[in-house]
């Protein structure tokens, strides 16, 4: 590795130091991408690793040779989590656009990216695995943009359904609907921070025209609300739509499904009405 | 996935309870790093760093992002007991992982006062603006040897000449 190339006491060194150790406002990493830019660099991370090594070390010296053991139900629930996601991942290869009754889309960006904008959202040629690995915002986005499958396998479904916190909540009309007469329900696990949805009697949309929005609204309120899917309805029938939102929820409260345009909204106005889940009493 | 889950589902444990995050908060973090690690995993390159950096530099990051959403609260009331600096890494150095060893024997070679900021900022996770406060240092200085510190480090662990004298020497450069 080269000498650490810039000067030490120069606002970029201040930055990346300060970035390795509390973190960054959204306006200190604006101030640091421009400051890359002006370096003519993507991004230097090896601040990171170096703190890493000295947390490490601290570590070990506190606890020796033998890290802490995770709780056991907290292990349970990390492999339930692992599972989901390995069979998210197996299921997605096997959906072609052409043959799925129904695609979803979930959010390209999260709604509100105010502690995530620290990220970097950079490659870097020094460190190319530790901006891959260690910064998750590039790859998350574009997961999120990539359709996934509904009606996913039932070994989705059944390690949902595993989680021990997972809950079944059901679909009613809302207020002043745009679409009566679906049913179903959400069964969301705030541990795994996923879930799936099952509608029957959900009309068929056309995706040129509107799809249809899961909004989620957790303790942080409703203009706060976190998109948690966006997809189409093409067949009658029960369809179950995957629930994955980027942004983690907190203490969900309520699931809301909306009529929007095509790709969905960043703010929906809610004129458009389908069914709203209320957390079961 | 599971493997992944066996070898360092104890070392991320470690470094989140440290945060002093509320126990939710502090498995969902828990979560997100290993989603990143199974989805990233594979891009590990032995040649650049251990095992256990590439997953300490990914569960920092994750766990910085949670403490600055929770509005940095202090992390631990017994600020007292842990400002001394008589207590060096170093002492236990062979008792502890290689990697961790040459880190701790990198570290003695930093001043007393930045092996205590950068304890206090990147282990026990204060604020700089609270370790000026705990520690009487003006905060500016908290921030010099915050940074020169961690540009030291990034030196030596980048020099593997230079750890093995440090090595020879015992510890200090």
């Amino acid at each position: 590795m080269p000498p650490f190339p810039y000067a030490h006491d120069s606002r970029l060194s201040e930055l990346l130091a300060q970035r390795s150790t509390e973190g960054l406002s959204g306006a200190e990493d604006k101030e640091l991408d421009s400051l890359f830019e002006q370096e003519g660099i993507e991004d230097d991370l090896s601040l990171d690793v170096a703190a890493a090594a000295c947390h490490l070390a601290f570590l070990a010296h506190e606890l020796g040779d033998e890290p802490l053991e995770m709780p056991e139900a907290a292990r349970r629930r990390l492999e339930i989590s692992g599972r989901v996601w390995v069979a998210a991942r197996a299921s997605q290869p096997a959906i072609r656009p052409s043959s799925a009754d129904m695609t979803v889309h979930p959010p390209a960006l999260p709604l509100k990216m105010t502690d995530q904008a620290s990220a970097p959202t950079k490659s870097s040629g020094m460190w190319p695995w530790l901006v891959a690995a260690g910064f998750a915002l590039i790859a998350a986005v574009g997961w999120f943009r990539t359709s996934v499958p509904v009606n996913p396998g039932m070994d989705i479904v059944s390690a949902i359904a595993q989680a021990p916190d997972s809950a079944e909540w059901s679909w009613n009309d809302w207020d002043n609907p745009e679409v009566t007469g679906v049913a179903g329900s959400v069964v969301w696990s705030e541990a795994l921070q996923c879930g799936y949805m099952k509608f029957r009697g959900l009309p068929s949309n056309n995706p040129a025209s509107e799809q249809y929005q899961l909004w989620i609204v957790d303790k942080r309120g409703l203009s706060q609300r976190v998109s948690g899917a966006i997809f189409d309805v093409n067949r009658d029938g029960e369809v179950i739509v995957p629930v994955k939102p980027l942004i983690p929820v907190q203490d969900a409260a309520l699931f809301a499904i909306t009529i929007e345009q095509p790709g969905g909204t960043w703010v929906s106005d809610m004129s458009r009405r389908v069914v709203v889940a209320k957390r079961p009493s | 996935m599971q493997e992944c889950i066996a070898r360092f589902s104890g070392l991320v444990w470690s470094l989140a309870r440290r945060t002093g995050l509320p126990d939710a908060e502090m498995e969902d973090a828990v979560h997100e790093i290993f989603t990143e690690l199974w989805q990233h995993g594979h891009k590990y390159d032995p040649s650049i760093a251990s095992e256990a950096a590439f997953v300490a530099v990914i569960a920092r990051r994750r766990l910085i992002d949670r403490r600055r959403k929770l509005g940095r609260q202090p992390l631990k009331q017994e600020l007292p007991e842990f400002l001394s600096t008589g207590d060096s890494p170093t002492g236990r150095a062979k008792e502890i992982s290689e990697d961790a060893a040459v880190a701790a024997m990198a570290l003695a070679t930093l001043s007393a006062d930045q092996q205590r900021v950068l304890r206090l900022s990147v282990y026990e996770g204060l604020s700089h603006e609270l370790i000026s406060r705990a520690t009487g240092l003006p905060l500016g200085t908290v921030k010099t040897h915050a940074r020169r510190g961690l540009i030291r480090l990034r030196e030596i662990l980048a020099d593997p000449a230079k750890i093995a004298s440090i090595a020879q020497a015992g510890g200090s450069d």
